[in-house]
């Protein structure tokens, strides 16, 4: 039995007539922490949504805990274990706090309790009768990442979750992250802050124009650095 | 004694009827609203549902010998069943096209469905004897049984309802998915399924107020055409996906309607579409519409 829990190989994705994604290739195993990391426009967020079965119109192979998933509809794929936190965070405002955390259903055992999330999250808590879009854009974002824990899924797909937040709240958010891995989660996280992925992160797929262009382990040279850099600045 | 020069026995019983018509606007536009808000369906073939659950509960009776009481539940139940068909077989096809592929698909089925059962059993109507019958006495008006429990079971229905979507569980899935229903297909819930069963229950709402109605009105198969105009004027006024909005709005008209056949009868027939204009003057996302 390998350690990989994803692979995908040769992802093509299409909006309609207009070609996405150009064979993307990389793996996540099992409790690792992989980035995407690219400029907007990349391909990243499709990557997500392709996973996801969000986009339909695509083709290769993305293969999960053994099972390939390119034919099967989203909730197929959610049910056999991946969480999905989007890139506008999807906290529905006709919902409450706790309607929000609690919709996603379970999906597998070993997710965390309600109260394990709790702890973990307390303003969530707090503000558990409230609307679920009164929150701040920080606490939304533990929000959307918080109604993926309970499910079970041992696959997290993140797709920026520091975009537009307050340095001291990307802090905070390194730090989630960083519990759930200690937990077990494997997470694919979509990013272009690198400052912030590098901390988190296993290992890094640099994406340009809909493919993975380069791969970097934990980086310490600096010429790989500025090579980092050279892939993110427009 | 008198209000305004009208004997308050005049005033109270027509707006018992307002009331009574209030209950229909009420049941009806609930079913529309939450129908669009999930679907984005127009459906114009409204109308011809509730006819046609009139239709089950005096086929059911004059070929069966089942009670009212009785149809109050196989009514609805066959038009889950109908609409449920008709989900599957036209409307999913129409998701993905402009709305307007949907208003026309159900004016279609409208106009096909009402010529069928015009075919079928003439344009004169049925009477259907009333389940109720008498009254009470309660000094400023005659209370007939019947609509009292009209008026009650409406009631009950639309805060059921009301319940069910803005407290339970199986209604929060259906408000995430009026919002986004990508993101609740990708946390594993079946979206498609869950639009079909809305389509359902929206329908076995008009069945169900259809055979309610079969005893006060004509069993005919124009009985619901007008009203689905009026129906749509309430869902507009309340605001178009806002249950509470269609709730509030289908009583109020009702009463308004009432009223207006006191004061000023001619108008009784336009008054709902002036209030219609007048809200959408001031406030184009109707009373209880989310303003964009």
């Amino acid at each position: 039995m390998s350690d990989v829990c994803l692979s995908v190989r040769g992802l093509n994705a299409y909006y309609g007539e207009s070609h996405a994604l150009h064979g993307m290739d990389f793996d996540v195993r099992r409790g690792e922490v992989v980035t995407l990391l690219g400029r907007n426009g990349a391909g990243k967020s499709t990557t997500l949504r392709s996973i996801m079965g969000l986009l339909r119109k695509r083709t290769g192979s993305i293969i999960f805990e053994g099972q390939e998933t390119i034919n099967l509809p989203a909730n197929r794929i959610a049910k056999s274990g991946i969480g999905f936190c989007p890139e506008d965070r999807g906290i529905f405002a006709s919902l409450t706090v706790e309607e929000n955390l609690l919709l996603p259903p379970i999906v597998q055992s070993g997710g965390m309790s309600l109260e394990e999330i709790y702890t973990l999250f307390p303003n969530l808590l707090e503000r558990r009768a409230s609307r679920g879009t009164t929150l701040s854009g920080g606490e939304q974002q533990m929000l959307a990442i918080a109604r993926i824990l309970r499910t079970g899924s041992s696959l997290l797909l993140l797709d920026e979750p520091t975009e537009g937040l307050a340095p001291v709240v990307v802090k905070t958010i390194g730090e989630v992250i960083k519990t759930i891995k200690r937990r077990g989660y494997s997470i694919l996280l979509v990013e272009q802050n690198y400052r912030f992925a590098s901390r988190i992160a296993d290992r890094h797929n640099v994406v340009v124009d809909g493919r993975v262009v380069d791969r970097f382990g934990v980086v310490s040279d600096a010429s790989s650095l500025d090579q980092i850099k050279n892939y993110l600045s427009v | 004694m008198s209000i305004f020069g009208v004997p308050i026995q005049a005033l109270a019983s027509q707006l018992l009827l307002g009331i009574v018509n209030g209950s229909f606007y009420a049941i009806l536009s609930l079913g529309l609203s939450i129908i669009f808000g999930m679907l984005h369906i127009a459906n114009f073939v409204h109308g011809a549902q509730y006819m046609m659950g009139a239709f089950v509960a005096w086929a059911a009776l004059n070929y069966f010998g089942i009670s009212y009481w009785w149809s109050l539940a196989l009514a609805p139940l066959i038009m889950f069943v109908a609409g449920i068909v008709i989900e599957v077989v036209f409307l999913r096809r129409l998701y993905d096209l402009d709305h307007f592929y949907g208003l026309l698909m159900t004016f279609g089925l409208l106009l096909m469905i009402e010529s069928l059962f015009r075919k079928g059993f003439g344009s004169t109507g049925m009477a259907y004897p009333n389940p109720l019958p008498g009254g009470i006495n309660l000094g400023f008006m005659f209370m007939p049984y019947y609509r009292a429990w009209v008026v009650l079971a409406s009631v009950i229905l639309c805060l059921g309802t009301w319940f069910v979507i803005e407290k339970t569980k199986l209604g929060s899935y259906l408000r995430a998915a009026t919002e986004n229903p990508d993101l609740v297909l990708a946390f594993g819930i079946n979206v498609p399924r869950l639009l079909t069963l809305t389509y359902g229950f929206g329908i076995a709402l008009a069945g169900l107020a259809g055979a309610m109605a079969a005893p006060i009105q004509n069993v005919s198969p124009t009985m619901g055409s007008h009203l689905v105009i009026v129906i749509f004027a309430v869902v507009v006024i309340g605001g178009l996906g806002s249950i509470v909005g269609s709730i509030v709005a289908g009583y109020t008209l009702g009463i308004i309607e009432g009223l207006t056949k006191v004061f000023f009868a001619p108008a009784s027939s336009t008054v709902i579409f002036l209030v219609m204009v007048l809200v959408l003057l001031t406030r184009p996302a109707g009373l209880f519409g989310q303003q964009r």
